[in-house]
């Protein structure tokens, strides 16, 4: 099954998924997408984006590093220097436009893989901890408080002052600080399930707790974790171009958007744009993000589906049905 | 105590009066002052204190109560699914072992093959997630090491045995295609896929429509003599526990209160808590002024009823009743009750 698949077919703690109807509730949600101005638009600015900067960057790799002193801080909107500059220069005389295809690129790729790897490592610990319970459970809760209770940028901040900044470190430390909320998540919903009489069932069939968890519990845990990670896509991102403003992110001549934001920051009253447009793109993709993944979650919930789903295209959805 | 029932003699518990007569083998099953409790805020509950009985290969007993009585904690208790806060002592003998204090590895030999359990809520006791076909098949490949064509066969027998009919095409479906009958035929081929010797059914036709309940019965009855496994018939309702068994247990305050053969203490119930379980019934009563329900409600698990547990609300209770807790003794050959007056409900039977 693709993520995507998954992610639709998730209520979020609504009744189990239901598996026979996988494909028709994939078709409605798509039906449901159609006739939702914002979230649609929400969802054609995402891929596109998306399409662009994972296409485009083999291409202009090049043409973005390629510094062209005349150009430094050269004005958007003029056509005279050619397309690359139709965003200006940077502050090294790069083509802001295409430096941002490239910044997008890293920006999603971080946070795609940190939100990855968290959700898989997060919602394990949080699944065996919420089926085993006792002092395992108490135990891993804790160490999670820990991580909860410190302010996650001030703790990214010094494990990467600590270890040098590189992309992989990024990654891992952005990773550890949203942890927690997939090992709370998980643990919630294993709490809850284990209570099933089909885990009971299982296990008075001679079923082995490792079996129960990954067969039994997993899939109906994963839904949540997903609609959970689509949400915390948008966090990542911005928590990245934070550290990478910080200067303890990425580091030249890598290039993100919060490296962008940052170079920016000495120019601001003479070259507004170069710090502009890169905070522009964090803004945009965050707020898209965000509203797809909470209509995706406001869609298979009845009691909140009015915030997100018109009336209208639920009302089609009955008569159609 | 009772003497009977006294751990220092270890096997002649009063209880077995019953299994002596019926054959002279080892049995199946050998449960001896299971008593199961629980940690609350309130202190320790007691849901089930005390409980003996013996079971033989093929012999099927109904265990008879209300909400409340511990019947339900007992057939949890014989697969060890009983999980901390709760707390198992005395033993539990399946085929001469002792599985109480096994550990979740050790139990899981015995689990499956052994002894089986068909649930309540069988709207609950399938996975929503996996197809019906998938989840027996898998269980036969990990439990069997059969191969995914062999384990697809048997699956198919398996449906057709529990009557689903059309059985290949519903191979593929989601429990969620499925009625609540349907459900829990599918619920007692899981149950019954790795041939258990001991069966035990928890109330397995209490959330099901009363037109659906007759044709799990005979299922159960039938599957029970083609087997020819044990099977523990955990329910409320003695006119059901009569379809499907042909002993009874009746449990009250997690005690067993009466044994005996079902159609004997149908016909002559020898505890006033039976007769009134009886009369309670609508399928018993002639009319409405025979239906009569038990005033008061089972005594409160945490708190200690002195004397016998029943006497609050048994309407032959007398002083000793308030004072003495009647032992579990043995009427004649077949028929034990826990009741100082059991010989008068007896005859006031006739």
């Amino acid at each position: 099954m693709n993520m995507a698949q998954e992610l639709v077919a998730g209520a979020t703690t609504a009744p189990p998924v239901d598996p026979g109807r996988r494909g028709s509730g994939r078709r409605r949600r798509t039906r449901l997408l159609l006739r939702s101005p914002l979230p649609l638009t929400a969802a054609i600015v995402l891929v596109a984006i998306m399409l662009v900067s994972l296409i485009a960057p083999a291409f202009i790799a090049d043409a973005a590093q390629r510094q062209d002193l005349t150009q430094r801080l050269s004005p958007p909107f003029q056509l005279s220097d050619g397309f690359a500059f139709v965003l200006g220069g940077d502050t090294l005389g790069r083509p802001m436009l295409l430096q941002l295809v490239v910044a997008t690129k890293t920006s999603l790729l971080i946070a795609a893989l940190s939100v990855g790897l968290s959700a898989l490592v997060g919602s394990a610990i949080g699944l065996i901890s919420g089926y085993t319970g006792g002092w395992v459970d108490a135990l891993i809760m804790r160490l999670s408080d820990i991580i909860h209770t410190l302010p996650s940028l001030l703790l990214a901040l010094v494990i990467l002052y600590v270890l040098s900044p590189s992309i992989t470190n990024l990654i891992v430390v952005l990773a550890l600080t949203r942890l927690p909320i997939y090992m709370r998540v998980a643990r919630a919903q294993a709490l809850e399930i284990r209570e099933r009489v089909f885990v009971e069932a299982s296990k008075a069939l001679g079923s082995r707790p490792w079996r129960i968890m990954l067969r039994d519990i997993r899939p109906m845990v994963a839904p949540t974790v997903l609609t959970v990670a689509m949400l915390e896509v948008a966090n990542v991102i911005l928590q990245a171009a934070g550290l990478s403003f910080l200067g303890v992110g990425l580091q030249r001549p890598d290039v993100d958007l919060g490296i962008m934001v940052a170079s920016g920051r000495e120019y601001l009253s003479e070259a507004w744009f170069v710090t502009f447009f890169p905070g522009l793109l964090v803004v945009v993709i965050a707020l898209a993000a965000n509203i797809l993944s909470n209509w995706l979650r406001a869609v298979d919930d009845p009691g909140q589906s009015a915030l997100f789903v018109s009336r209208k295209s639920l009302r089609d959805e009955e008569v159609s049905r | 105590m009772s003497p009977l029932r006294d751990r220092s003699q270890p096997a002649p518990g009063s209880d077995r009066v019953v299994d002596a007569a019926a054959s002279g083998t080892a049995p199946l099953l050998a449960v001896r002052d299971l008593a199961v409790d629980f940690a609350t805020d309130r202190g320790r509950v007691s849901a089930v204190r005390g409980v003996s009985f013996t079971l033989q290969a093929g012999q099927s007993l109904a265990i008879l109560g209300e909400s409340g009585s511990g019947k339900s904690v007992t057939g949890k208790a014989l697969l060890g699914l009983i999980d901390p806060p709760g707390r198992v002592r005395g033993a539990i003998e399946f085929e001469g072992e002792n599985i109480v204090g096994w550990d979740e590895a050790r139990l899981n030999t015995v689990r499956g093959p052994g002894v089986s359990m068909v649930f309540q809520d069988s709207f609950d006791s399938l996975n929503p997630v996996y197809s019906v076909g998938s989840q027996v098949t898998e269980l036969l490949r990990v439990r069997q090491g059969l191969d995914r064509r062999v384990a697809r066969e048997r699956a198919v027998a398996l449906m057709r045995q529990v009557g689903i009919p059309a059985a290949e095409e519903r191979l593929k479906d989601y429990p969620h295609q499925f009625s609540g009958g349907m459900r829990q035929r599918m619920c007692i081929a899981l149950a019954i896929a790795l041939r258990p010797r001991l069966l035990i059914a928890d109330e397995p036709t209490t959330a099901l429509d009363v037109t659906v309940q007759a044709g799990i019965l005979r299922l159960v009855r039938q599957l029970q003599r083609e087997t020819r496994m044990a099977l523990i018939f955990v329910t409320h309702d003695l006119a059901v526990a009569r379809l499907v068994a042909s002993e009874v247990a009746v449990m009250y305050a997690g005690r067993i209160v009466e044994r005996g053969g079902i159609d004997d203490i149908y016909r002559r119930p020898a505890h006033p808590y039976t007769r009134a379980l009886l009369a309670s019934q609508p399928d018993t009563a002639r009319s409405w002024s025979d239906l009569r329900p038990i005033a008061g409600s089972p005594p409160d698990k945490a708190g200690i009823v002195p004397g016998c547990a029943f006497h609050p609300r048994c309407p032959i209770a007398t002083d000793r009743c308030t004072t003495e807790e009647p032992d579990l003794r043995a009427l004649s050959a077949d028929r034990l009750s826990r009741c100082h007056h059991a010989e008068e409900v007896l005859d006031a039977a006739h």
